[in-house]
């Protein structure tokens, strides 16, 4: 028993230290991101500065000299409109897979999960090519509709599971009630998907916001969003690693706010509802 | 009651009810058939053409299958070498993901603790946050000069790895792309280990199997759709790998670092502008991803609601 008692605390020893080492491999890059940003420019430089008074000089260079408000305002609208066009259009669709039986459902089904896995990079030419002619390269227009190539298929599949458990029961008596369609859908299944409609959309927003093929082949001034304004900081006189760290503590903070809020969703927004967690 | 007396609400009602799940399901299929099916067209009709970003359209050609002949008669060494780095480079990147996330899923699985909220929630940090920015932060980690991934290694061992030079470029690259997927390995294999039935680990503890015999006859058979699943949406987001190559190396040095989609762009909006060459390489890589999607929606259909 002695023998056996010991043996266990040992390996809950290992297994406290291995969870410590995991977390700490994956957040150190964000410690680091956020102790670079309150350095100024010569500790930036110097790996064995752990312990200094912080100053907060590149968050004003940030929003003064580097203009940030306008990529955040760019990153905005652009997340925005991408999760209302798809949260609707796809929470419709998602809807009719969930509720209706028709001729090769399942065959659409899948071939949207194949669309979703279509790599950004083998598209921009096209997109490319028709923004060029079109005149709307370099608008907040062309990154919305080329951000629903990847959240549109994804809110169908993602909302799909989320209207199935939905009991069809309630709805069917709705309409014994006397509830017309749309009333059914204003009043029960609205209300009764909100949490996953709510998540979808923050998934949605997610990958919008860290979009980054689509944002560098097709803006160069005015669409230029928050990922491509990582990219802006190095020059000739090198990389100022302190406004980009602040940059990316700026644009990170928001996603992990929206990501503990999904957290329970997380397997299911990362499988497209595949794995339900 | 005729038509005009309706009001609108009873007309839309009326649509609905009679075209079933089409009014739901059309809108979606209409846009996603626009936005990914015709440029995928587009982009085969301008693979047999000779387009040039910088041309005047009037000289636009057609040119055949020439690139594509060019593409496989091994003219284009970077292609060939982007290729195997695409597909084996991958490998073994996933590889080692489902290695250490099983290991990291089983250490979430082991015990019940009350701050295992806040372990996942860091594990689910490098997952969510915009990867070309924390990309940019593992460039300033990997300085060879100031980074503090040399600062400890040297502190520990008395050495300073050139971690982005010829010689470790390749294995630096992959360890970044490894760090921001194990995560997302881990937490998937952590879930399906939380759905594992209890009765036949309670049998095998009973048969008096060990730790390894348990693992391949019990939890790796049960996992098996699981992890095939995590294999495929893996290997296609490899395929997909862009920003951190493009950001840490830029594809080089060389072309060493030179993965698909960054060969695919430098011949397209790089100095060259082929516009007409990059968009063959696009169709070959949306053909390899659309073969690897069959094999995942083959799993997903054959697993369905598993779990």
């Amino acid at each position: 028993m002695n023998i056996k008692g010991k043996k266990k605390e040992l390996l809950t020893i290992l297994i406290f230290l291995g969870l410590a080492f995991m977390f700490l491999q994956s957040v150190f890059p964000f410690y680091w991101m956020l102790v670079t940003s309150f350095k100024n420019k010569l500790q930036v430089y110097d790996a064995s500065v752990w312990v200094f008074k912080p100053i907060f000089e590149n968050y004003v260079k940030v929003f003064i000299s580097k203009n940030f408000l306008k990529y955040l305002i760019n990153s905005t609208v652009i997340a925005i409109f991408s999760v209302i066009i798809s949260v609707f259009i796809g929470g419709l669709a998602a809807y009719g897979f969930a509720r209706y039986q028709f001729k090769r459902k399942e065959l659409y089904f899948f071939s949207l999960l194949a669309l979703r896995m279509l790599p950004a990079i083998a598209f921009t030419i096209p997109y490319f090519i028709i923004g060029r002619f079109t005149g709307v390269l370099d608008t907040h227009v062309i990154l919305i509709i080329a951000s629903l190539t990847f959240n549109l298929p994804f809110t169908v599949w993602m909302m799909r599971g989320f209207f199935e458990e939905i009991p069809k029961e309630l709805e069917e008596s709705a309409k014994v009630d006397g509830c017309s369609t749309l009333q059914v859908l204003r009043l029960i299944v609205v209300p009764l998907a909100i949490p996953g409609i709510t998540a979808t959309g923050i998934f949605a927003l997610i990958y919008s916001w860290n979009e980054f093929v689509y944002a560098l082949i097709l803006t160069s001034r005015d669409a230029v969003t928050i990922p491509i304004l990582s990219t802006l900081f190095t020059s000739v006189a090198g990389t100022s690693y302190g406004q980009l760290a602040t940059v990316g503590v700026l644009a990170s903070t928001p996603i992990l706010i929206f990501a503990m809020f999904v957290q329970k969703y997380m397997i299911r927004g990362l499988t497209f509802g595949a794995v339900k967690g | 009651m005729n038509d005009k007396s309706k009001t609108i609400s009873e007309k839309i009602d009326w649509f609905f009810d009679r075209f079933k799940h089409i009014p739901y399901v059309s809108p979606a299929l209409a846009v996603i058939f626009i936005l990914a099916v015709v440029p995928t067209l587009f982009v085969l009709l301008i693979s047999l053409t000779n387009y040039n970003l910088a041309m005047n359209i009037g000289k636009l050609r057609f040119v055949g299958l020439s690139h594509y002949i060019r593409l496989f008669s091994g003219k284009d060494i970077i292609f060939n070498y982007s290729l195997f780095i695409t597909i084996f480079i991958s490998a073994v990147i996933i590889f080692a993901n489902l290695i250490v996330g099983y290991i990291f899923a089983l250490l979430l699985d082991a015990r019940e603790f009350r701050l295992k909220g806040v372990i996942l929630a860091g594990l689910i940090a490098p997952i969510v946050v915009t990867p070309s920015i924390m990309t940019q932060v593992w460039v300033l980690m990997l300085n060879a000069e100031f980074g503090v991934v040399n600062y400890l290694i040297e502190t520990l061992f008395g050495v300073r790895p050139a971690w982005l030079s010829p010689e470790l470029a390749l294995f630096s690259v992959s360890f970044v792309m490894f760090w921001f997927a194990t995560p997302y390995v881990a937490l998937i294999l952590y879930a399906g280990l939380r759905t594992l039935p209890t009765d036949p680990y309670e049998a095998a503890e009973i048969d008096g199997a060990n730790f390894i015999q348990r693992f391949r006859y019990i939890t790796l058979p049960l996992m098996k759709p699981l992890i095939i699943l995590v294999l495929l949406m893996r290997f296609i987001d490899m395929f997909k790998t862009f920003e951190m190559p493009f950001l840490l190396t830029s594809g080089g040095p060389g072309y060493r670092t030179t993965f698909l989609g960054l060969h695919l762009y430098k011949q397209g909006f790089g100095v060259n502008g082929f516009l007409g060459y990059s968009s063959a390489i696009s169709v070959v890589l949306i053909l390899l991803v659309v073969v690897l999607s069959m094999f995942l929606i083959r799993i997903m259909r054959k697993n369905k609601g598993l779990y």
